[in-house]
């Protein structure tokens, strides 16, 4: 089998941050999907550079910047349900809170007001 | 706005979950599916070895690409499905993916529900199907 030296693994990993992957964790992830790609081509003969070159067309037209504007789409799509969840239960609260006031103000606030007439009425006659 | 529409647009022509035989809005329904279960076989693997497994399961079929593949590991990790492990590899790391208990839950549903509507559609297109033109 295979194994990239030192040398190789330098040269693909300032390939992918040249290609504009920022992301740490990403980079890792790209770094030894390539090597391993090109390890087991050349495991069938092929040499470093045709199997480099083989590899990184199977990324696709979009290339390595495209993984990653993926996946930046796919963390803020998850972001942005989470905060849609959040101002759902907080909409949902504050409309329960003014439900009850409304109720409580029905039961309630009748009685408050005619307690206050009947102590009018009562302080009137003492005068 | 319409920069961001027309942008997405594109991508989806330029071959995001590369695939010989299906159509993108079957793998793009399915690939969560696919990476669960895999995983909540095999324990854990890397992503290289996961487009390699796949590939060969299904002869070929289906190939996921880089593209796909990653951006959705990251993002099941976000979610607290899978939980990674680093190792190194000569000079390089290797994270290695599994699932997590509520990843492996996840897994058994989606399992199961995809199972499930897959026997209903077989129903449903055998109902249906266009008969061969000596019926008529």
């Amino acid at each position: 089998m295979s194994e990239l030296n030192e040398q190789q693994v330098a040269l693909i990993s300032a390939y992918i941050k040249q290609h504009g992957i920022a992301q740490n964790t990403l980079h890792d992830d790209l770094l030894d999907h390539v090597c391993t790609s090109i390890e087991r081509q050349m495991d069938e003969g092929k040499s470093f550079e045709a199997a480099f070159e083989q590899t990184i067309k199977l990324f696709g037209p979009g290339g390595l910047k495209q993984v990653q504007q993926q996946t930046f789409e796919l963390l803020t799509e998850m972001n942005e349900n989470m905060k849609k969840v959040a101002s759902f239960s907080i909409g949902i609260v504050l409309s329960i809170y003014t439900f009850l006031s409304i109720v409580a103000l029905f039961l309630f606030g009748r009685n408050v007001n005619s307690d206050t007439n009947v102590l009018k009425n009562v302080n009137f006659e003492i005068s | 706005m319409h920069k961001k529409i027309r942008y997405n647009v594109w991508m989806h022509k330029k071959l995001m979950y590369v695939c010989l035989m299906y159509s993108n809005e079957l793998i793009k329904g399915t690939l969560k599916t696919i990476v669960l279960s895999l995983l909540a076989k095999k324990g854990r693997m890397y992503g290289y070895e996961i487009t390699q497994h796949v590939k060969e399961e299904t002869d070929g079929k289906i190939q996921l690409t880089e593209g796909a593949l990653y951006p959705l590991l990251h993002r099941l990790e976000a979610e607290g499905l899978l939980e990674t492990e680093k190792e190194n590899i000569g000079k390089r790391v290797r994270k290695y993916y599994r699932l997590t208990e509520s990843g492996n839950n996840q897994a058994t549903s989606l399992a199961a529900e995809f199972q499930e509507f897959s026997k209903t559609m077989n129903r449903l297109l055998n109902n249906f199907s266009l008969k061969p033109s000596y019926y008529v």
